[in-house]
């Protein structure tokens, strides 16, 4: 092999001993400068990549203290936290939004609609059975059969919580609906996006709330409310 | 072993690894803590607990994808560093190193990638060829021409260390 090929396949891995090279650069200079250079260069790489976590800077969590609302989920992140996560904010999740206003609840709703708009299809496509049972797995359990196509499943970061998100066929289109299991309302909490032309509502559901937010008329948002009140049943 | 004892080991890498993915500090935070739910969720899916790294790393690339898919991230020039990570590179008190991390966030994140996992997370090119869905031939030269870049960008650094 010559100077060009050896130097190449040193500088794939500089860590792996290669005898084949060693033997050249005894009586090679070139490639002798070569590797110190090389060496030189990863020990920077490895300096460089390294980096002290606790030192970047990163915004803060914009996570509201409240009483928890899951409790599997917040033995977990309890004892995360314990162990892993002491005073970093990268775990920031510990606590739930329940203390949320109303008011504030809603406009995380809607302000969440704008954060996956690849899920807004009106489509005859379900999501896969796997998935959708992926995502309710711990919360809730969904009678599917009461409800047109669940075209989309996603757990997602809502109002300081994990909860099942999902969009559902309808006659007017799609709806997002969001599953909120432990988050107890005492009245039905109004949802608008004017500007989208979507409105809705949170309604209370026994041991939770669902929130649907979509394009219908409000007999057919209040239809679809009252079907998903009957169809879920929250397994916390 | 439970969750936490499992994944501890290897929470801060996890964090490197996905902003060296990403740049950004703010972002490698929502997919690590997503990383974290979904591999909470799935432990049952692990089936060998020596596998816990790839096992994690795999879930955080595939979330890393999946921000990637949802959000319209603006193309810019990797030439040009964001505010945030000019400041990045300015943390460490050796000029060399934070000159070597500015010429990483230039590389191609096709380069920059097979790089952190070999060199930061110690996979072998093999694994690493696993994991990006890439021949083993194409790593290495992924591996090659990152480094070569690098000291091109450093030049000057490495000589006067030399």
């Amino acid at each position: 092999m010559n100077c060009e090929t050896l130097r190449e396949r040193l500088a794939q891995d500089p860590a792996r001993v290669d005898e084949e090279f060693d033997r050249h650069a005894e009586s090679c200079a070139a490639c002798q400068a070569y590797r110190q250079r090389l060496l030189r260069a990863e020990a920077l790489i490895q300096d460089a990549l390294r980096f002290d976590v606790n030192s970047i800077g990163r915004a803060e969590e914009d996570v509201p203290a409240g009483s928890a609302a899951r409790a599997g989920w917040v033995t977990w992140t309890s004892g995360l936290a314990a162990g892993l996560l002491v005073g970093v904010t990268l775990w920031g999740f510990l606590s739930g939004g329940a203390n949320l206003s109303p008011e504030e609840l809603a406009d995380a709703v809607v302000d969440h609609w704008h954060h996956e708009p690849d899920s807004w299809l009106e489509t005859s496509s379900p999501v896969s059975a796997a998935l959708l049972a992926e995502v309710l797995a711990g919360e809730a359990e969904l009678d599917q059969a009461a409800l047109q196509t669940v075209s989309y499943a996603e757990t997602c970061w809502v109002a300081g919580e994990w909860i099942p998100h999902l969009v559902v066929q309808g006659e007017a289109g799609p709806y997002m609906v969001l599953l909120m299991p432990g988050r107890v309302l005492q009245s039905p909490v109004p949802l608008s996006l004017p500007e989208e032309g979507l409105s809705g509502s949170i309604v209370p559901a026994g041991a939770g709330s669902i929130a649907v937010l979509g394009a219908g008329q409000s007999s057919e948002i209040d239809r679809l409310e009252n079907t998903l009140a009957a169809a879920v049943d929250w397994t916390i | 072993m439970s969750f936490e004892r499992l994944v501890a080991p290897w929470r801060d890498d996890l964090f490197r690894y996905v902003f060296w993915l990403c740049r950004d500090p703010d972002l490698a935070d929502d997919v690590v803590q997503e990383t974290m739910f979904r591999a909470f969720k799935s432990l049952d899916k692990l089936e060998d607990e020596s596998a816990v790294k790839p096992w994690l790393l795999t879930i955080a690339r595939r979330e890393h994808a999946r921000v990637y898919e949802r959000k319209r991230f603006e193309t810019r020039d990797i030439d040009e560093l964001t505010p945030a990570e000019t400041a990045f590179v300015a943390t460490e008190s050796n000029s060399d190193v934070d000159d070597m991390r500015a010429a990483i966030f230039r590389l191609d994140d096709d380069y920059r990638e097979p790089l952190v996992l070999q060199v930061l997370m110690g996979f072998s090119t093999e694994e690493i060829a696993r994991m990006m869905g890439l021949r083993q031939g194409a790593v290495l030269t992924r591996l090659h021409r990152a480094r070569k870049k690098l000291m091109e960008q450093i030049k000057s650094e490495l000589d006067l260390i030399g």
